[in-house]
């Protein structure tokens, strides 16, 4: 093999598995937090892309791709976000015996369900969208217009994934929910429901000036996961984070 | 009083009577196994679906077979995988009581189902796999009418040979179809062009990032590049071969039809332009009665030209329709010599199934033809025949530089 031959491969390989990173990322952070696997991955990614491309057929335009990939984002957050909430939930809250088998029943389910949908719903055409930019290279390599955007898109949300983790006040939280999930409550986190939030209590409760700032000392403490879980509405427990970040 | 021998005989005489006309009635059952879900090309299922079914109102419409009875069609998805092929064949065989089975599309699940058809003595129909070996086991109930691999691969040597590509490389996944590619290719270059260089890459069927091998065939700097890849390999090696610089700075013909469905405009867009590919049918051929009927009933429902598999599927529904009557049984053994002792009216000739030597087993073969799109969205119906020489209907042309 020459040397032109094999810095291809070995670019190649850098830019398929920065990409596959994030995908990687995705499913070890749902394992992280809430100690479940979620089968029905793919199945989400899957149905990001049905989304995007529906949205640039028939809603953005093929100029206007870059709308459809954060709307498409959102809606697969929306649908992590019903998932959790009415599926994954219960294991939390103390309603599930058998966590493991529920989940892995749940989201085993939930792929053969998303896969024969796309298939009823979409039928067995493949269909892709207009590339989003012009072929170009990196280094000694060709790389199509869509794959040189999803790389820079990915390094874009790694680092924002890093920041979010490292710096942040909820990445600690996760982090935290990931080492344990039993300490991380004496510190005023209930990882199991919604003690904390990801907006601010206005009263009686502890307050945090940025997000960015950790203020774990100051937090209210738990006040157990049964007499939280009724507490308002815009709130999203360390597990839905996790569930919702990731789908 | 009446005795007990008479109780009997009324008795007797009144189920059969009730039961004479409901198996009179009873539909006769045919199953349609095929890919209609990933990793099989569900598009050519769902083709080859649509054929069979409209083949199945054709005979019903006309009265059924074996004087009333109706076609019903059982219709199982194998997903391209030997495992789910052989359990829908099981299902068709054992619990729809199905008389004979059409669709198969992929080779490795045509082989898979092969021996349970010997096992249940339920014919199988091969309408797109066209792997050697299907045929060249010389099985009682395996009956194929379409194209098989060694002709293919002869065909395309003798293209590559004509226009004077020295360098050809084929890339195909490793399934039965895909390895059968390679060997009849190498055989067939060995045979007929001993001075070309072949090189062959196999991949497997899962992987989606192809860009390696592309980039190792890109330096290999071939004349041609033999795409073997069915469903969404065929694509992906399209797409990624452009990506890379590959095509169509160098010309690549598909092994198959694919391009002549609908979905291939969508699928890869401008990309798409300049590809060769092989077909068996085109809308000007000159068809039988039976399938320009077909053609112009597909046209009206459809809104589109049909494709090869739907008119295959179609023609194979009719006749088993035909043998059935031949046979004046829907028993397999019956309907095997039926089917072996009769010429039935294809699509766009007269099928007859004889056995003969190697892979001409119970086979009929429809043509082949290499045709080109030179124009991005063209219809299928607007391209040229760039090969055989005797079907010729344009000139092949090479693609400008990028």
């Amino acid at each position: 093999m020459d040397a032109f031959l094999f810095s291809q491969y070995l670019l190649s390989g850098v830019v398929i598995g920065v990409i596959y990173s994030l995908m990687a990322l995705g499913i070890t952070f749902i394992y992280s937090v809430m100690k479940m696997i979620n089968w029905g991955m793919g199945e989400f990614y899957m149905i990001g892309s049905y989304a995007q491309y529906a949205l640039i057929v028939s809603f953005f335009g093929p100029r206007r791709w870059y709308l459809a990939l954060p709307v498409a984002m959102a809606g697969v957050f929306v649908l992590g976000v019903v998932i959790q909430r009415f599926l994954l939930r219960p294991m939390f809250v103390g309603a599930i015996e058998r966590r493991d088998e529920y989940a892995t029943i749940i989201t085993i389910a939930l792929m053969v369900l998303f896969r024969n949908l796309a298939i009823v719903l979409g039928g067995p055409n493949q269909y892709a969208p207009a590339d989003y930019a012009r072929p170009t290279t990196i280094g000694t390599l060709p790389i199509s217009g869509n794959r040189f955007v999803a790389l820079i898109a990915t390094l874009v949300l790694l680092g924002l994934f890093y920041f979010v983790i490292k710096k942040t006040w909820v990445g600690r939280a996760l982090r935290g929910a990931a080492q344990n999930r039993v300490g991380i409550q004496t510190a005023g986190i209930d990882p199991s429901a919604s003690a904390w939030r990801w907006r601010p209590r206005p009263a009686r409760c502890w307050r945090r000036t940025s997000w960015s700032t950790p203020r774990t000392a100051r937090s209210r403490p738990s006040r157990g996961s049964r007499s939280s879980s009724s507490a308002g509405s815009a709130r999203c427990s360390a597990a839905s984070w996790a569930a919702c970040c990731s789908a | 009083m009446i005795g007990r021998g008479r109780v009997a005989l009324l008795t007797a005489l009144l189920i059969a009577g009730l039961t004479a006309p409901a198996l009179a009635q009873k539909p006769v059952k045919i199953g349609v196994l095929t890919p209609l879900s990933p990793p099989g090309d569900a598009a050519a299922g769902q083709f080859i679906a649509r054929g069979a079914k409209m083949g199945a109102e054709d005979v019903n419409a006309r009265g059924g077979v074996l004087g009333g009875r109706k076609i019903e069609l059982v219709i199982e998805d194998d997903a391209g995988t030997p495992e789910k092929g052989a359990a829908g064949f099981r299902k068709l065989a054992s619990q729809d009581q199905a008389v004979a089975v059409v669709g198969q599309f992929h080779s490795s699940v045509m082989t898979a189902v092969q021996a349970l058809a010997e096992q249940f003595k339920v014919p199988v129909f091969s309408t797109q796999a066209s792997a050697r070996q299907v045929t060249e086991k010389h099985l009682e109930y395996t009956f194929r009418t379409h194209v098989i691999d060694p002709d293919r691969c002869q065909m395309w040597t003798r293209w590559v040979k004509e226009r004077g590509f020295k360098r050809a490389a084929l890339i195909t996944e490793n399934t039965d179809y895909g390895v059968g590619l390679v060997d009849e290719t190498k055989k067939a270059f060995a045979s007929l062009y001993p001075g070309a260089e072949l090189k062959t890459i196999i991949f497997d069927r899962q992987v989606v990032d192809l860009t390696p091998q592309l980039l190792e065939i890109k330096n290999w700097k071939p004349d041609i590049l033999l795409n073997g890849g069915i469903g969404t390999p065929m694509y992906l090696i399209m797409k990624q071969a452009y990506d890379v610089g590959l095509h169509p700075t160098v010309p690549m013909l598909i092994s198959y039809d694919a391009p002549t469905r609908p979905e291939y405009w969508k699928t890869l867009g401008e990309k798409g332009t300049w590809a060769s590919f092989i077909v068996y049918y085109h809308p000007t051929m000159k068809l039988t009665t039976r399938g320009e009927a077909f053609r112009k009933k597909y046209m009206a429902e459809f809104k589109e030209d049909p494709v090869y598999g739907a008119l295959n599927a179609y023609a194979q529904v009719l006749l088993l329709a035909d043998a059935l009557n031949a046979a004046k049984s829907d028993n397999s053994e019956q309907l095997v010599k039926a089917l072996l002792a009769n010429k039935f009216e294809g699509w766009n000739g007269t099928i007859s199934f004889t056995r003969g030597e190697g892979p001409y087993w119970q086979q009929w073969t429809p043509p082949m033809l290499v045709t080109q799109y030179t124009k991005p969205e063209m219809a299928f119906s607007e391209v040229k025949i760039v090969y055989p020489s005797e079907l010729k209907t344009g000139e092949w042309m090479a693609a400008p530089k990028r």
